[in-house]
């Protein structure tokens, strides 16, 4: 009796241990963030500038996100938004941030994505599954960490983080227009951002 | 005679010790000055009460992180602090004449396993809240994180600080939305509005 205690005890051990194995090693670089008015693509509308950087390279989704995320059917893009105005407030739903034009996605990873994604068209992170291995269960909830937030950008302040937007697995990538909703607090008007990359 | 006098300094001691206390009872608490005067419903679903982050491989070493019902138990003591009067309620059809409507949601984000069992893992819990006025207008929008670390543990204390790690994780977490709930210039502006 007591030698399967002890049998079952390090079996769970070893499986715990086994477990944990494969993330320990995992570990996910902050991406580097510069000056909103540094990057390539922004647009600056009543005070506020919304710069995006799409991280196109394999080498690094590889360095910041562990994976090849173009494989997979997406594309990691840093959005940069700072409220420059003197004195207006804007409310910044993370959700309503959507593609201006839905597109067809080609390739391996396109059911998989196609089946995760927001009304706005792009991925929603909480419906992308992991496949269930502890490495691809990292990579998920960096890319959940990472993901830009919502919140309330009253004069001066920055938000940043990352959307991830459905693109073909294969060829070359087609131009993405995103579009970045603002609801000015005051006013409750709706200011629509474009940006194409 | 002499042990008479000490008896009238004694109480008499005794009286000015308890005006002090009885005085300083009566002060109002230092919080409680700082409190945004508004009239505020915290809406918990059954739903987000329910919530459980699911992490691992189901069969193989999935655990289950019962954040909603600690979120449940924390949020409402912790918010009264920031608001005149807080009432608790299930659904947000239902806010009565509150002033704000307070809604939590979490978003999915789990834990992070380690090698070893006398190794430290961590536990991120992401909350998004939305704060609306009577109508219906967002006047607040802001996502706060909480986290905590401990000790995954061996088959004997693993139960116990699992418990642990979603208590410190989601006290963590309910100390950040206070903070930024009472330190919300927006909501201390509506606060200061002229009651309609």
């Amino acid at each position: 009796m007591r030698k399967i205690v002890v049998l079952k005890t390090t079996k769970l051990l070893c499986a715990l241990w086994l477990a944990g194995l494969g993330v320990a090693s995992t570990h996910f670089p902050d991406y580097p963030v510069q000056p909103v008015r540094e990057y390539r693509f922004k647009v600056e509308q009543h005070g506020v500038i919304i710069a995006a950087e799409p991280v196109d390279e394999t080498q690094a989704q590889k360095e910041y996100f562990r994976a090849d995320l173009r494989a997979r059917g997406y594309l990691p893009v840093l959005l940069i938004i700072e409220n420059a105005s003197g004195s207006e407030e804007y409310l910044f739903d993370s959700s309503a941030v959507g593609l201006a034009e839905g597109f067809e996605i080609e390739g391996k990873g396109a059911r998989k994505t196609a089946n995760a994604k927001t009304s706005g068209g792009i991925i929603d992170l909480t419906l992308l599954k992991a496949d269930g291995s502890i490495h691809d269960v990292a990579v998920r909830e960096n890319l959940i960490k990472k993901h830009i937030r919502s919140s309330t950008l009253g004069p001066g302040a920055i938000v940043h983080g990352f959307v991830y937007v459905p693109v073909a697995t294969e060829g070359a990538r087609a131009e993405v227009h995103l579009q970045v909703p603002l609801t000015n607090a005051k006013s409750g008007e709706i200011e629509v951002f474009n940006i194409s990359f | 005679m002499l042990y008479r006098h000490c008896g009238y300094a004694l109480v008499a001691a005794a009286g000015v010790l308890l005006s002090s206390a009885v005085s300083h009872a009566q002060e109002p608490a230092p919080a409680a000055s700082k409190k945004i005067p508004l009239t505020a419903a915290l809406v918990l679903t059954p739903e987000f009460c329910a919530t459980v982050n699911k992490v691992g491989k189901k069969m193989i070493n999935q655990e289950k992180f019962a954040v909603g019902k600690e979120a449940c138990k924390q949020l409402e003591p912790a918010l009264a602090a920031v608001f005149t009067s807080l009432a608790r309620v299930e659904d947000s059809a239902n806010t009565g004449d509150a002033q704000v409507v307070l809604e939590p949601k979490f978003d999915d984000v789990g834990a992070t396993q380690k090698a070893f069992a006398f190794s430290n893992r961590e536990l991120v819990l992401v909350l998004e809240w939305t704060v609306r006025d009577k109508s219906g207008k967002v006047l607040w929008l802001e996502t706060v994180e909480g986290s905590a670390k401990r000790h995954i543990g061996n088959t004997f204390t693993h139960g116990s600080n699992l418990k642990h790690i979603i208590e410190d994780a989601v006290q963590n977490l309910t100390e950040q939305s206070v903070e930024k709930m009472a330190s919300a210039p927006q909501l201390r502006r509506f606060g200061a509005l002229p009651v309609k």
